[in-house]
């Protein structure tokens, strides 16, 4: 018996029990040996044997569920690095025995705990620490020493440094039986690093990457045709220009190419945006992505890969990300500066100390390591996040999904907004225009039902039965029994006319444009004015014909406005405009839109956007409402006010006791104690902050 | 004071019992879906008890 293996991705489906309700339905089926769904990702996998499914009919009984399946690649899983949590885990049972230590020994010291007692307490610490310290500790003592050999230092350093000096100079000091050991600092010290490290993977695996979402709309598998009939299946990578491939309707084109077949309608929203089936021709060029609504099809393979309009399409999200990435290495540059100053001022306490005043080297080495430990930006590396992740936390609540702390910093400086059109300021559903009778309506409504094409779904409401024996011609129009028409301009006797793509003529030959209209989305009217007061008139950019945008900018009250923008055209709007020195933010829906969202300072997508512009947002509204953009524009201007706040308290701190621990004022457990002290004060400062209204 | 010479080792050791747990939740990748496996919990059935035969 031999048995096949697939993992399905599920897009549309929407909680954990739809995938229950699969997999069961799935297990039910003869010869399905393993169907596990993975609720959270969105994916199944399916066992079966080959003698008796295939995978075709798999994927026809989940589609017979009513849910899409994509066959998807599964990819080798990314190294992230060291893993995180056994080490946090690790640090937390550590640091919980070690603190329950110190206690006793704290109180123990002002009651009647003896110096025997004090030391096997000390002792158990040490045990503990030691190896905590080194295997949790890990994370910073690895990068420390792997930039230390090719002579770098990152802010990874003076932890590291701190660790092992706090660590070692304990273990002297329990080993000499002194009263005072600072393995509870050590290991809170680490296990309070470690909790800000998972949280910021967290955050980076959720924002993902849009260039590599984007390949993997193409990592999808292909039939080929050969020349003697036959058909192989492989990987749509393995492809190569000329190639002849089937695709069945449901599937993904793996390739650029040109169609074979008859007319057929395709759904490019992941490429476009648009929500409206197109209805390509033969010979009409297809873009990889798209989906086969009404299949099987043959193409001509014109382009594959990177070559592909998608593929471009991530190549230039992944030039703009790699632009994004310049803020990270400005707070490297700034490590860079800081640390040797950290390390010049513990240094210069313990010399400062052992030789000019000749204290003893242990107590020198204390009031190096209590300068290394205060010097810590801690509070100024909290300074910002305090605030932010509070906000989040507050925006999140009010429906706003906002994916990094920087681009919640950035939202209150925007000075222009760029918004794109259809689906994002206008709903993705048209409707007809308001000024048609209602008879030729009506009529055509009839006519609209006995059709498939997308224009006539948009007509049809279900409120007029369809006529019976019409006469369907495919891509023109539909003719009805007693010769009314629905159709192209051409179809309808007008081939001049452009006011409209669809027209009706009734049975004696008056002919009527159907015109649609679009509605702006909720809240865009408020959105409009809320950011006339903090900056410039937004900017209208859509991919439609321009005459579309300007009737919708007009009636929706936007001054500026863009047509025909292709995705590259959109990008260069945005760079000019941040090239003036502008903050940018971008609004939009779908895949043309993709490259803009990642090029802008902060952009806005919605829950039901396509799921690549989702992913290249940093702010994703769960209800498509833009006034929430402008709470969220006002949350931010709060939250900034706080973050100066704790920055120059933070400075302060560090201004205040960095002298004190150079003049030995300070131990490594009350340095250690004032720097909790700084971080929660920042903390503290940051739940000022109060809701979305 | 003799007692807590035994008893640290004893409460060391439960730590590190939970610790292991820990670990353990972590190797088997009971993390990779927690959306399904609340749900699982309620919804899927209950694989069939299997019930041996009582030997004579």
């Amino acid at each position: 018996m031999s048995t096949a293996s697939e993992t399905f991705a599920l897009p549309d489906v929407r909680c954990a029990g739809c995938v229950l309700k699969i997999e069961r339905s799935l297990a039910g089926l003869p010869g399905v040996e393993l169907a596990r769904g993975n609720a959270t990702q969105k994916r199944m996998r399916v066992v079966w044997d080959e003698a008796v499914q295939s995978l075709d009919s798999v994927r026809a009984a989940i589609l017979g569920l009513g849910y899409q399946a994509e066959q998807i690649a599964v990819e080798a899983p990314v190294d992230t690095g060291p893993a995180l949590l056994p080490r946090l885990g690790v640090a937390a049972v550590g640091m919980m025995n070690i603190m329950a230590f110190s206690m006793s020994v704290w109180f123990g010291a002002a009651t009647d705990m003896g110096p025997s007692t004090m030391q096997y307490m000390h002792w158990l610490s040490a045990a503990i620490a030691v190896p905590v310290a080194l295997y949790s500790g890990s994370i910073f003592h690895g990068p420390a020493l792997r930039a230390l050999r090719q002579g770098h230092m990152t802010m990874d350093t003076p932890i590291s440094l701190a660790i092992l000096a706090t660590l070692i100079a304990s273990l002297v000091e329990t080993v000499r039986g002194a009263e005072h050991v600072y393995f509870d600092a050590v290991i809170a010290l680490i296990f309070f690093l470690l909790i800000g490290r998972v949280l910021e993977r967290l955050m980076h695996e959720k924002s993902g990457d849009a260039a590599a979402n984007l390949r993997g709309l193409m990592d999808v598998r292909a039939t080929r045709l050969e020349h003697d009939g036959t058909q192989t299946v492989l990987a749509a990578s393995e492809l190569i220009v000329g190639d002849m491939v089937l695709v069945k309707s449901g599937e993904r084109l793996p390739a650029d190419g040109t169609l074979l077949s008859d007319l057929v309608h395709v759904d490019e929203s992941v490429l476009t945006g648009e929500t409206k089936p197109r209805a390509a021709a033969k010979g009409a060029g297809l873009a990889a992505g798209a989906i086969v609504l009404d299949g099987p099809v043959e193409v001509r393979v014109t382009h594959v890969g990177e070559a592909s309009e998608i593929g471009q399409l991530a190549q230039m999200a992944e030039e703009v990300t790699a632009h994004k990435g310049r803020l990270q290495r400005m707070s490297d540059h700034f490590a860079r500066g800081y640390i040797p100053l950290v390390l010049g001022g513990g240094s210069l306490g313990f010399l400062m100390w052992f030789f000019a005043f000749g204290a003893s080297f242990a107590d020198s080495l204390m009031i190096a390591v209590a300068v290394l430990i205060v010097t810590c930006p801690c509070a100024a590396g909290l300074a910002t996040p305090a605030v932010t992740s509070r906000a989040m936390n507050l925006a999140l609540k009010a429906g706003i999904v906002v994916k990094s702390g920087a681009a919640l910093e950035q939202l209150g400086d925007i000075d222009q907004v760029f918004i794109d059109k259809t689906g994002t300021a206008s709903l993705p559903q048209l409707t007809p225009a308001a000024s048609l009778s209602v008879e030729v309506l009506g009529a055509a409504r009839a006519l609209a039902a006995a059709s498939a094409h997308p224009l006539a779904r948009a007509l049809d409401d279900g409120s007029v039965a369809a006529v019976s024996n019409a006469k369907e011609v495919a891509g023109q129009g539909i003719e009805g029994p007693d010769g009314a028409r629905l159709g192209s301009a051409a179809f309808v006797g007008k081939p001049k006319d452009t006011s409209a793509s669809l027209f009706y003529r009734d049975e004696n030959g008056v002919v009527t444009p159907i015109t649609f209209e679009e509605h702006a989305r909720a809240g865009l009217s408020e959105f409009l004015s809320s950011v006339k007061d903090v900056a410039r008139p937004v900017t209208l950019l859509s991919g439609d014909s321009a005459t579309a945008v300007e009737r919708f900018a007009k009636s929706a009250g936007i001054a500026d406005w863009l047509g025909r923008q292709t995705p590259a055209d959109k990008l260069n709007i945005l760079k000019a405009a941040q090239a003036e020195g502008n903050s940018v933010m971008m609004i939009g829906d779908g895949i043309n839109d993709t490259v803009a969202l990642s090029a802008a300072d902060v952009s806005v997508s919605f829950a039901e956007a396509t799921q690549i512009a989702q992913t290249s947002a940093d702010i994703v509204l769960t209800q498509p409402d833009l006034r929430r953009v402008s709470q969220a524009m006002a949350l931010s201007r709060r939250a900034r006010r706080l973050i100066h706040q704790n920055l120059t308290f933070s400075t302060l701190y560090n201004v205040l006791t960095v002298p004190l621990a150079l003049a030995g004022l300070l131990s490594p457990a009350l340095a250690a104690l004032l720097m909790s002290a700084s971080s929660i004060v920042v903390m503290a400062n940051g739940y000022r902050l109060r809701g979305v209204k | 004071m003799n007692a807590i010479i035994f008893l640290i080792p004893i409460s060391l050791m439960l730590a590190g019992v939970a610790l292991i747990a820990f670990l353990w939740t972590l190797r088997t990748r009971q993390y990779g879906d927690p959306e399904g496996d609340s749900h699982r919990i309620l919804l899927a059935e209950d694989a069939p008890l299997t019930i041996k035969p009582v030997p004579r």
